[in-house]
């Protein structure tokens, strides 16, 4: 067996590694597919929960209250921090996000009590 | 991990979409998709403005994806010289179809993106066909996922978890073909 040949060989050896990588992979994305159904086809996971990326902006747009009250439920000021996500307030606060978001959430609850 | 660095993406905006698009377009982990998904979002509650994001998102993506492949062009003669039979396929595969081999891997096969940006150069796909190829599929994922994230903001996170699953079952579901016809065709006498 020459030089090419015993490449060959390994070249092939490689291509049979990489194709079971790619077939585990392809299983793996199908079961997540298939669990991501069943969790979402469940209607108790439809609340949608607060993530560290959320604006005061994205909050209010989502659970369909008013930006400005929300802004002053929270003790936010009007401009300085318009941009600011929920993780960052968490940050500023010293607080974990975890119970920051319970906070807002919270608020969140209050306000739309007050709307209805 | 994620969680945290995409806290910063309101804060600060262009240059961490910039960053976590570019590492995306480079094979790193980073969650560009969703990166997008809550870009669009944050457009529609007046967080973001619309035309500087898409076209930044837009630009980062092609230029990162035009650095991985100029990455594949500077090591391609190294990789050349070991005579690799499954890079002459690859350069044959991309022969015959690289532009829609480009085309698709910016967003329906989107995980195979960055390693089809080496292998291009590696195997010295010319740049004029490359290009354009890889700015209408970059387009087509941008405006995809923008407009995804601006319509179903509050469903950001799942719209990402299918996604994410569905192009990866798709995009090795197609590496394993081809792979597979590689060692059928190789182990042929």
């Amino acid at each position: 067996m020459g030089r090419f040949g015993k490449n060959r060989e390994r070249n092939r050896r490689a291509a049979r590694w990489l194709l079971g990588l790619s077939l585990a992979a392809m299983v793996f994305f199908a079961v997540r597919l298939a669990a991501d159904m069943v969790y979402w086809n469940d209607p108790r996971h439809h609340d949608q929960q607060l993530e560290p990326w959320m604006t005061v902006g994205y909050v209010a747009r989502s659970w369909d209250i008013d930006r400005r009250s929300l802004r002053e439920a929270l003790e936010l000021g009007p401009a300085p921090d318009h941009k600011s996500s929920l993780g960052q307030l968490a940050h500023d606060r010293n607080m974990e996000f975890d119970a920051y978001a319970e906070d807002v959430m919270q608020t969140i609850l209050q306000e739309k009590a007050v709307a209805e | 991990m994620t969680e945290t660095a995409l806290q910063w993406l309101p804060v600060y905006g262009l240059p961490v979409l910039v960053l976590i698009i570019g590492l995306g377009c480079l094979g790193a982990p980073a969650p560009a998709s969703l990166t997008l998904l809550i870009s669009g979002s944050l457009i529609a509650s007046g967080d973001f403005e619309a035309v500087p994001v898409y076209l930044t998102s837009l630009l980062a993506a092609i230029v990162f994806d035009h650095l991985g492949y100029s990455l594949g062009r500077w090591g391609g003669p190294y990789l050349q010289r070991r005579r690799i039979p499954l890079m002459d396929r690859a350069r044959y595969t991309l022969e015959e179809r690289g532009g829609a081999a480009v085309f698709l891997t910016r967003w329906l096969l989107a995980p195979l993106g960055p390693g089809v940006n080496y292998v291009a150069g590696a195997v010295a796909m010319p740049m004029r066909q490359f290009t354009p190829y890889d700015i209408a599929g970059e387009v087509v994922w941008v405006t995809a996922y923008l407009g995804l994230g601006y319509v179903f903001g509050t469903y950001v996170s799942l719209i990402a978890e299918t996604l994410g699953n569905a192009t990866g079952f798709l995009a090795f579901g197609v590496l394993a073909w081809l792979l597979w016809r590689f060692i059928r065709h190789d182990t042929r006498p």
